[in-house]
């Protein structure tokens, strides 16, 4: 997997591309976090359309970093979950703990709400 | 009956050779005509199981090997995995959706597991192992090799 960011305004979209998997995405995830919070960045915004598919470990990195960036007291909201990864988040009822965008402009406009 | 196809295969408690496991798990939905839906299910439970052998049951000890048997037989495809471990509470049901849970960074593997397959075994054998069946239950019109045995 891979993970790019980029700065919208006041929010940093995390772009990821590939699988959220154990060993190797989960971590890239994990990296990719801590990376921008440690640049004092806490309105984050991770795009998931380009995430094919994720597993337990995936799953649990997600919930681990948006516990992180609450600590920090920013906001971590997750845009354009598709397939596989919309489902998975559906059945593991996180769809109802992340706040969950279908597109970059909805999401960016409720970090100005 | 005879078995249509037997594949058997033993890996190093490696978390990535998860993936081997899973490519290998589609290969074998693909030759038993599983469609897309269903073998990416299969391949995520497998996935699954496999992990939690080499976490839970072998503690990620490298030599310690697993153990992984594919057996499509009739309309059924069955697949074990076994490590050699303590074994664990089969019939502890954490639910992860519950509130209380949702926060948990781990604990959704056997719920992923028991929504993906069919039908689940559990067997310990002290001072052997422990063994975890998926069993995924095939249309007989899908199965190519189905329809031979």
């Amino acid at each position: 997997m891979k993970a790019s960011t980029r700065d919208v305004g006041k929010v940093t979209i995390i772009d990821l591309n590939g699988k959220i998997t154990i060993g190797k995405g989960d971590l890239i995830l994990r990296d990719a976090i801590d990376s921008v919070l440690k640049e004092g960045k806490t309105r984050l915004l991770l795009n998931l359309e380009k995430v094919s598919y994720m597993d337990s470990a995936g799953i649990g990195e997600l919930v681990a970093c948006f516990k992180r960036v609450v600590e920090k007291k920013g906001t971590l909201k997750l845009v354009n979950p598709e397939g596989r990864v919309s489902d998975l988040l559906a059945l593991t009822k996180l769809d109802e703990y992340f706040e969950t965008y279908q597109s970059e402009s909805e999401a960016l406009a409720s970090f100005a709400a | 009956m005879s078995t249509a196809l037997h594949i058997e295969m033993t890996l190093n408690s490696r978390v990535d050779l998860a993936n081997l496991v899973h490519a290998a798990s589609d290969e074998i939905c693909r030759l038993a005509g599983i469609d897309e839906d269903a073998m990416l299910n299969l391949g995520l439970a497998l996935r699954e199981a496999t992990v939690n052998a080499m976490k839970h049951g072998n503690k990620l000890i490298e030599s310690k090997p697993v153990h992984i048997e594919f057996d499509l037989r009739g309309n059924r495809l069955e697949i074990s995995i076994r490590d050699q471990g303590e074994g664990f509470d089969f019939r502890r049901d954490v639910d992860p959706r519950l509130p209380e849970n949702l926060e948990k960074t781990n604990g959704r593997g056997m719920f992923l597991i028991r929504n993906f397959v069919d039908e689940v075994k559990y067997s310990h054998q002290p001072g052997v192992g422990t063994t975890l069946s998926l069993v995924k239950r095939l249309p007989r019109r899908l199965g190519r090799h189905a329809s031979r045995s």
